[in-house]
């Protein structure tokens, strides 16, 4: 049974009794972390990445306004929903709060009942909002991450590797004579066996920027950053091995009689104005030469 | 001096934290010792015409004084509050001696609301107390509110030893959200019932 963690919600305010009075009403719902002024909220923020921020404007060091805009322009940050809760309560405030990106505004002295009713509503949108993203971002029949997942986290690992001068690897994976399979055996058996080459894959990742990927039909996509030639051939030879270990019967293969894989993979560490296409094509390639090579392989570029 | 329920709205205070006397009574003597000083402050204020001061302090007042079921204080203190944004410097003067009398009314109300001591054990619980400890810090240090439940456990099963005090500090600590002082205090603690 997976238990599902409370959602977290971070206080931000000033003023204790507030703090203490919104930590009673939110503990028996979510988890309640406390900030006394903006540079506290800020540090709590990047560190706990909360779903919801109450966030009170006026404090003595850096503003509800200033945190807001903080927040907004740190990409870890950037997404949290935040709730102005303030004493300011003029029409020309609280528009003034949304118009600077606030989901909403509550006047303080607040009523507790209309601020739990706020919290849970907001934070229904954020539970769906998440939900989306995921849907989104995963293939639906591995629940791995989709091609477009791949397309936008590849090209920022590409930068980062660029910006920090680290190895990139990259590995294409394609099924072996998956067509037979699919004939021989029917699509249901065939999705099947996309599922367990896709758990095999993924269960040869230990780290957590590496990402498996089911890039289009019988092909996956395994992105392995800060890893040399030596670590990323060694991953693909342990994905090889893993998906002939599953022993998947596939009595219409001219490699085996089980299912196998072919892999092709490179690493580079990418400078000048090298982009990720251009590994990606290496990889495409020698994926290509790892089938001509009678598959059940990994081909990995030299250099 | 007036009995609490004449100045204090106890029912809505006690609805305020969620129908837990304890939290409100915490918040009571959080109010006293934060805010304890303020009345005078705001004379010294109002006699050196520091009128942006005073706003600032009507705006804590009204917002916490509210939870407190003070709500005149509070309808004294948005008054005023309102009078310095409007920048009406001689309205909010005037409004000072007004605020200072709810304020000083209020906090004598509220410090009848200190909350009770937990009745002192025959014997400290030493291993609970040990293992309550252990689970403070981490929470102390996230600023997780959850710090505060740990908190009255540890009280309890240390009520009357000779720790009872260093709770009391780390509790204070932690509701000033001095967290890192707070889990420093937290490791001394766990220091001694080791020992």
């Amino acid at each position: 049974m997976t238990l599902v963690e409370p959602q977290k919600v971070l206080v931000a305010d000033d003023d204790a009794i507030n703090r203490q009075v919104l930590g009673e009403l939110l503990k028996p719902e979510y988890t309640v972390l406390l900030a006394k002024n903006g540079e506290q909220a800020l540090e709590r923020a990047q560190k706990h990445a909360p779903d919801l921020i109450l966030l009170d404007v006026l404090m003595p060091d850096l503003d509800g306004y200033e945190v807001l805009r903080r927040l907004r322009a740190d990409p870890q940050t950037a997404e949290i929903t935040v709730i102005f809760i303030s004493g300011l309560g003029r029409p020309e405030d609280e528009a003034n709060g949304l118009k600077l990106g606030a989901a909403d505004y509550i006047a303080k002295p607040f009523n507790t009942t209309v601020v739990m009713a706020r919290v849970a509503l907001h934070l229904q949108m954020v539970r769906q909002r998440r939900m989306l993203e995921k849907l989104a971002h995963v293939d639906a029949l591995t629940e791995l991450a989709n091609r477009r997942r791949f397309d936008e986290i590849y090209e920022a690992e590409w930068r980062r590797a660029r910006r920090n001068g680290e190895p990139l690897s990259l590995v294409l994976l394609d099924i072996d004579c998956f067509k037979q399979y699919n004939d021989h055996y029917g699509h249901p058996a065939g999705d099947r066996a996309l599922r367990a080459v896709a758990r095999a894959a993924a269960s040869c990742l230990r780290r957590p920027a590496d990402l498996a990927a089911r890039y289009g039909g019988e092909e996956f996509v395994l992105l392995i950053p800060q890893a040399d030639a030596a670590q990323g051939r060694s991953v693909a030879e342990a994905i090889r091995s893993a998906v002939e270990q599953l022993d998947i019967a596939h009595a219409a293969s001219n490699v085996a009689p089980h299912l196998t894989v072919s892999l092709g993979g490179a690493t580079l560490t990418p400078q000048g104005d090298e982009g990720p296409e251009e590994l990606f094509n290496v990889v495409d390639q020698h994926a290509y030469q790892a089938k001509q090579a009678g598959r059940n392989c990994v081909v990995w570029r030299h250099g | 001096m007036a009995e609490a329920q004449e100045v204090l709205d106890l029912g809505a205070a006690v609805q305020n934290f969620g129908g837990k006397p304890e939290g409100m009574q915490r918040a009571a003597r959080a109010f006293v010792e934060a805010y304890g000083a303020l009345p005078a402050r705001c004379e010294a204020l109002a006699a050196t015409g520091d009128t942006p001061e005073l706003g600032r302090i009507a705006h804590l007042i009204k917002g916490a004084g509210k939870l407190l079921g003070a709500h005149t204080l509070s309808a004294a203190a948005g008054e005023l509050e309102d009078a310095e944004r409007d920048g009406l410097a001689a309205v909010v003067l005037a409004l000072v001696p007004l605020f200072v009398r709810e304020l000083e009314q209020a906090l004598d109300a509220l410090r009848l609301l200190r909350p009770e001591e937990p009745p002192p054990r025959a014997e400290p619980d030493l291993l609970t107390a040990l293992r309550l400890a252990e689970r403070l810090g981490p929470l102390l240090e996230a600023g997780d509110y959850a710090a505060r439940e740990v908190l009255d456990l540890l009280e309890a099963a240390l009520a009357g030893s000779p720790y009872a005090h260093q709770v009391n500090a780390i509790g204070r600590q932690f509701d000033e959200l001095e967290t890192e002082h707070a889990a420093a205090l937290a490791g001394i603690l766990i220091a001694s019932l080791r020992t």
